[in-house]
């Protein structure tokens, strides 16, 4: 399955990808400026909250929540600025609102129902509240930047912003790792430290992790993608047989490995998922690279069904350099 | 309130140093320049690598313990590969953010990731009284 990949060019992605600046968390995704990172990420259920920021202060947040049936936008927007007031009041400050500014207009689709505001405090944001039909999703998307700040980068931010995938594909972008998971894969864990990125996906018994290191020059100092990533995920890889192949990745130094789980682990697991009612995941492929351009290593392991091209669909879709998918 | 607690500042700091640290602004930080104390010998080793020579503690109790252990004067300590390019960075005339600028282009990192690891390792090496900072 990986071999077929590597013998024929990767395919064109179906949604664009912009890299360094894709940000994207639970089908929530945007485009920010180069500089900006996402810097917090929460959510519960059908509701969330992400936030990037920029290195001088302006920031861009968003939160969503999932409403079924009749949704009145203006009438969450009232209670959104009822908040806000609220909060202005306990910190003494005046708060001021304005509907519909010009430099937002047309900036979401009209079908949505947008609404497009600003209001000036201690700051000042631009910021837009729609409901999406196909969704569900209320989503509330504002920039805001020091009363002197410039918010002419705020409605390009705001247009970027999608509330799910296409095509049943969401698009993940986290501090540079960037790629796309069919919508069925929940995020099941994740690592957000300097220099690594782990996000680990579920559906049911399938299992994808994607992990992105930064330094790959210092880390590969004297070693290779090979002897690195099979000493990094020691622990994990122990439960697998697999082969290893080095056949290089959009033409850099990688490592594939594809094999199944070992007797008796595969024994245990598959007990345990036909007993949750699942068909077992025993199949194992996994594709460490590094790549130069970005100075970064990259892996993606799965674990899947016999025959399921998941795998392949996921590596067509995971970026690390510009270029490395057919995006832009 | 907010005054209020402007006035009190200080007065707590003093108290109770480490729950009221002084806010230091982002700008405040890029601008200041590291520089390396001048009483840590230092050498590079055949990997390229930083190795300091930190003198022992040359206190009463210092001296008793050396003496009790038979320490030698000096504790080693060796810089990885981005730890020695900070140590040659810290020469007294470059500031933080050229610091943070040199260290994003060689090992293409994104301007935050530098600054907060930099910041940390920075933080490490003036509480170890290895480097202090000035202002320009």
């Amino acid at each position: 399955m990986a071999k077929s990949l590597k013998e024929k060019p990767s395919e064109p992605s179906r949604v664009q990808l912009a890299l360094a600046s894709v940000i994207g968390w639970r089908g929530v995704s945007l485009r920010v400026p180069e500089d900006w990172t996402l810097s917090k990420v929460s959510s519960e259920g059908a509701s969330g909250y992400l936030r990037a920021d920029s290195l001088e202060g302006p920031f861009v947040q968003i939160r969503w929540s999932e409403k079924k049936g009749l949704v009145s936008v203006p009438d969450a927007f009232d209670t959104y600025v009822r908040d806000l007031q609220k909060t202005a009041k306990k910190q003494r400050r005046e708060i001021e609102f304005k509907l519909k500014p010009r430099v937002l207009a047309g900036v979401h689709k009209p079908a949505d129902a947008p609404l497009t505001y600003s209001w000036s405090s201690d700051q000042k944001a631009l910021g837009l509240i729609y409901h999406c039909g196909e969704c569900k999703r209320l989503v509330i998307a504002e920039v805001v930047a020091p009363p002197e700040s410039d918010l002419s980068f705020g409605p390009p931010v705001l247009a970027s912003v999608r509330e799910h995938g296409e095509g049943g594909w969401n698009l993940w972008g986290v501090h540079g790792l960037i790629a796309q998971l069919p919508k069925e894969f929940q995020l099941e864990k994740h690592t957000l430290v300097t220099g690594h990125v782990m996000l680990r996906f579920r559906s049911r018994s399938r299992l994808l992790t994607l992990q992105q290191w930064g330094l790959a020059n210092v880390a590969l100092k004297g070693t290779n993608i090979a002897e690195w990533y099979e000493y990094q995920e020691r622990n994990r890889l122990g439960r697998y047989a697999y082969r290893r192949d080095r056949t290089p990745l959009r033409g850099h130094e990688a490592l594939w490995l594809a094999g199944r789980d070992k007797i008796m682990p595969g024994i245990a697991k598959a007990v345990q998922q036909l007993g949750a009612l699942t068909r077992p995941a025993l199949g194992f492929h996994a594709c460490a690279w590094r790549c130069d351009e970005t100075n970064r290593i990259y892996a993606l392991s799965a674990e899947h069904f016999r025959g399921d091209n998941i795998f392949d669909q996921v590596l067509e879709r995971m970026a690390c350099h510009p270029g490395s998918v057919a995006d832009q | 309130m907010t005054m209020q607690l402007t006035f009190v500042e200080p007065l707590l700091q003093k108290l109770f140093p480490k729950k009221f640290r002084p806010k230091i602004t982002r700008q405040e930080i890029l601008s200041a320049v590291p520089v390396r104390n001048t009483l840590v010998e230092w050498e590079t080793n055949d990997h390229d690598e930083v190795v300091l020579k930190v003198p022992r503690r040359q206190d009463r109790v210092g001296r008793i313990l050396h003496r009790v252990f038979v320490a030698p004067p000096f504790k080693q300590v060796v810089l990885d590969e981005v730890g020695s390019d900070v140590w040659h960075l810290c020469t007294g005339e470059n500031s933080v953010d050229a610091i943070v600028k040199t260290l994003a282009k060689k090992y293409k990192l994104s301007r935050r990731e530098v600054e907060l690891s930099l910041a940390n390792y920075l933080r490490t090496l003036a509480q170890r009284g290895l480097i202090g900072l000035t202002r320009r």
